[in-house]
């Protein structure tokens, strides 16, 4: 008798959670897993997919690494260059204009919730329909932005410094409406009483934003640091559609180096590329830009634990 | 009891008899791939629908797919066999290597086995005879030649260069003094040439210069990197004279507002170009020479079978799908192609067309290189770098060849 109590118990205290975790176990081996650990694998092989992969070992990372007359040395460098340069530029917009929209949506002024809606809908497009429509106006000749801004042929495509201009205006236009909505639910939660208090000591409208509002909405405010510091790691499809990388500003041991052009853009190019797949530089790339989020991330998390944003 | 049992035997009869008949009478189906997507790819898929209805027997499934897609795809099935078409078309310069990769199989077996389709060499564009063999086997058969050649503003072209309606050439030379000319009368707002894309329309300078970039195994790059510099130097000393587009322009917009005499582009455009209303011509894109005839630029597209187990009846649809392409390639020639079937480049309503003009009077130049593809892409990548000026024709002489050297040893 007691011997199948115990049996019982350890069944639901064992399996029953299993039981339960199982599906979610399942998607996350087929879907992450194993993705990840063939392509740790496939780092350290060469490898064209029509064919078996030969292992190389750590030639991959030898070449990208310390190997200056490989070409892939130049794109793992440039492209960190220009996607870290891109973080930096894009993230602060990305966190500031969504939240100063979300503030003066709480102000829940006349026409907010039509407001919310236009500000929310450029999340809702395609990445192909964005890119199209901002080439068009940002076209040097004829294009709305020159012609309204009447700049001339001002080329926002092809010359540096106005197509990192365009990218991140592109890039904050589409991606600000997911964050906006985050804020606006926090916003929603700051406590009146606190705010009231604090403007019965005499807080101006800028003390109650940093000492009540900011430390209210903190976590919601971290969460969006780290997930758009992610997401704009993995930029691709704006600069590839928008200017295949931008013009070559120098070229180093017969390797061009394209203005903005991204790491995600190498490793697709290696990768999938039309010339045939080299599927173990693009999985080395790939795995080197993962452990680079990874990093950061962590160091995010730690700045921010500190300070206690 | 008896008669139950007759019915049901009747009912049985009935119901083995519709589904062999449904068996018997569900065609062969066969999955093409292509690479055509956009105007192209919807002449394709009606050319398809129409061999479909005219036959019960096969049927093609049409699957178009951009053209960097189409490789990655094609890479990724042949691990999953089940996902692979059953045959493709893309760029005849890419049999050879998709032969090495074990892609493809030799069209023998399926062109020798079905002879009443008749598919020999003699039936099509005679640089057939090259470009459908790789490795000493019949590797492909060809659908057509897209080729690179020049639009010209005939009534611009009437009013500031007559001389180049007469011989049909336009000399760099040429582009030199009517560039001048313009200039000296103050016309700005006209520019010679617009370029419609670097790659094609350098590689088609690049040919003026030297005869090929290849060596004679096909599989070694000869890239002549002094014919490179001085096909930079020469598109850049026009560039730098104003004599061409600005950086930024759209050449489309530009042709299309008779500000461009002449718009380098491809035979796929025709009908883009026939709708912006312009009396036009098309000729050879500019060469150095007007005393040598123009080679132009080509690339075939050409059907290639997938290198995996196919049944007769597959086999045979394929092969009877191809013969129909064949005999009716007017209708790809009405989307702008210069075809490779010979009864059709010998029609009427094909002579009629303005692409029979390049083929009935220049050469064409098929890229021959194993890792053409690789050579291509590369230049994509550099673009008009060099004649904007940002770098030297030196420094592209040196990254084209150095990045093409480099990805192809990451494909062998």
């Amino acid at each position: 008798m007691r011997k199948t109590k115990w049996k019982c118990s350890t069944f639901y205290a064992w399996w029953v959670p299993i039981l339960f975790l199982l599906p979610h176990l399942i998607a996350f081996c087929c879907f992450n897993l194993v993705p990840i650990l063939t392509g740790i694998y496939a780092s350290f092989t060469k490898w064209t997919l029509g064919k078996t992969p030969e292992w190389v070992g750590l030639n991959n990372y030898v070449q990208m690494f310390f190997n200056k007359d490989s070409i892939y040395y130049w794109q793992l460098r440039w492209g960190m260059e220009s996607t870290i340069k891109f973080v930096i530029l894009c993230v602060p917009f990305k966190i500031l204009i969504p939240l100063i929209l979300a503030l003066f949506l709480s102000s829940k002024c006349r026409g907010h919730k039509t407001l919310q809606t236009f500000y929310y809908l450029p999340s809702l497009l395609s990445l192909s329909v964005v890119m199209v429509s901002w080439r068009y106006m940002f076209a040097p000749s004829g294009g709305i932005v020159n012609t309204l801004l009447s700049l001339g042929k001002l080329n926002w495509i092809s010359v540096s410094p106005y197509n990192w201009v365009a990218l991140i205006i592109i890039t904050v236009w589409w991606g600000c409406g997911s964050n906006l909505v985050i804020y606006q639910s926090a916003l929603e939660g700051v406590s009146q009483e606190i705010l009231e208090a604090a403007e019965m000591d005499g807080a101006n409208a800028i003390q109650k934003f940093i000492n009540v509002t900011l430390p209210s909405i903190s976590f919601p405010l971290q969460y969006t640091i780290v997930t758009s510091v992610i997401a704009e790691f993995g930029i691709w499809g704006q600069p590839d559609m928008f200017n295949k990388g931008g013009p070559t500003i120098e070229v180093i041991n017969g390797v061009n180096h394209q203005s903005n052009k991204m790491i995600m853009q190498y490793i697709a190019e290696s990768g999938f590329g039309s010339s045939g797949v080299n599927a173990g530089i693009a999985s080395a790339m790939a795995l080197i830009l993962g452990a680079t989020i990874f990093i950061v991330s962590i160091i995010q998390f730690r700045i921010m634990r500190r300070s206690d944003i | 009891m008896k008669k139950t049992l007759v019915m049901l035997t009747v009912f049985a009869l009935l119901v083995s008899m519709t589904v062999l008949c449904g068996f018997a009478e569900a065609p062969v189906e066969v999955e093409l791939w292509t690479l055509f997507t956009g105007p192209d790819g919807v002449t394709m898929s009606s050319i398809v629908d129409k061999y479909n209805t005219s036959q019960g027997k096969y049927k093609v499934n049409h699957i178009a797919i951009d053209r960097e897609n189409l490789y990655t795809k094609l890479a990724l099935a042949m691990t999953t066999p089940d996902d692979l078409p059953d045959f493709f078309v893309t760029y005849s310069y890419d049999s050879a290597r998709f032969d090495k990769l074990g892609y493809i199989k030799p069209m023998e077996e399926i062109l020798e086995k079905y002879e009443e389709f008749d598919f020999a060499i003699d039936k099509y564009h005679d640089a057939c005879a090259n470009l459908n063999y790789a490795n000493g086997k019949r590797m492909s058969v060809s659908l057509d030649f897209p080729t690179w050649g020049m639009y010209v503003n005939n009534t611009l072209a009437e009013k500031y260069c007559p001389n180049v309606l007469e011989d049909k050439i336009l000399t760099w030379d040429e582009i030199k003094t009517v560039g001048a000319k313009l200039q000296a009368d103050g016309i700005e707002d006209i520019k010679v040439l617009g370029g419609g894309w670097a790659r094609n329309d350098l590689l088609a300078t690049y040919i003026n210069f030297a005869p090929t970039y290849v060596a004679d195994d096909g599989e070694t790059l000869a890239l002549d990197k002094d014919a490179v510099e001085k096909m930079i130097d020469l598109w850049k000393e026009c560039y730098d004279a104003g004599y061409l587009w600005e950086e930024g322009d759209d050449v489309y917009a530009m042709f299309a507002c008779d500000e461009l005499i002449f718009f380098t582009n491809g035979t796929w455009s025709l009908n883009a170009i026939d709708e912006y209303g312009l009396d036009y011509s098309f000729i050879a894109s500019p060469q150095l020479n007007a005393d040598v005839e123009p080679v132009l630029f080509g690339a075939s597209h050409a059907f290639m079978v997938v290198n995996k187990e196919t049944s007769d009846d597959e086999a045979k649809a394929m092969a009877s799908f191809m013969h129909y392409f064949y005999e009716n390639s007017i209708e790809w020639a009405r989307a702008g192609s210069i075809v490779a079937s010979k009864i059709t480049a010998m029609s009427d309503e094909y002579q009629a067309m303005p692409q029979a003009f390049v083929s009935n009077n220049y050469s064409i130049s098929n890229p021959n290189y194993v890792y053409s593809q690789t050579l291509f892409d590369v230049l994509d990548g550099l673009g008009w770098d060099g004649v904007y000026g940002n770098i030297s024709s030196a420094d592209f002489a040196d990254t084209w060849e150095k990045q093409t050297i480099e990805k192809v040893s990451a494909q062998q």
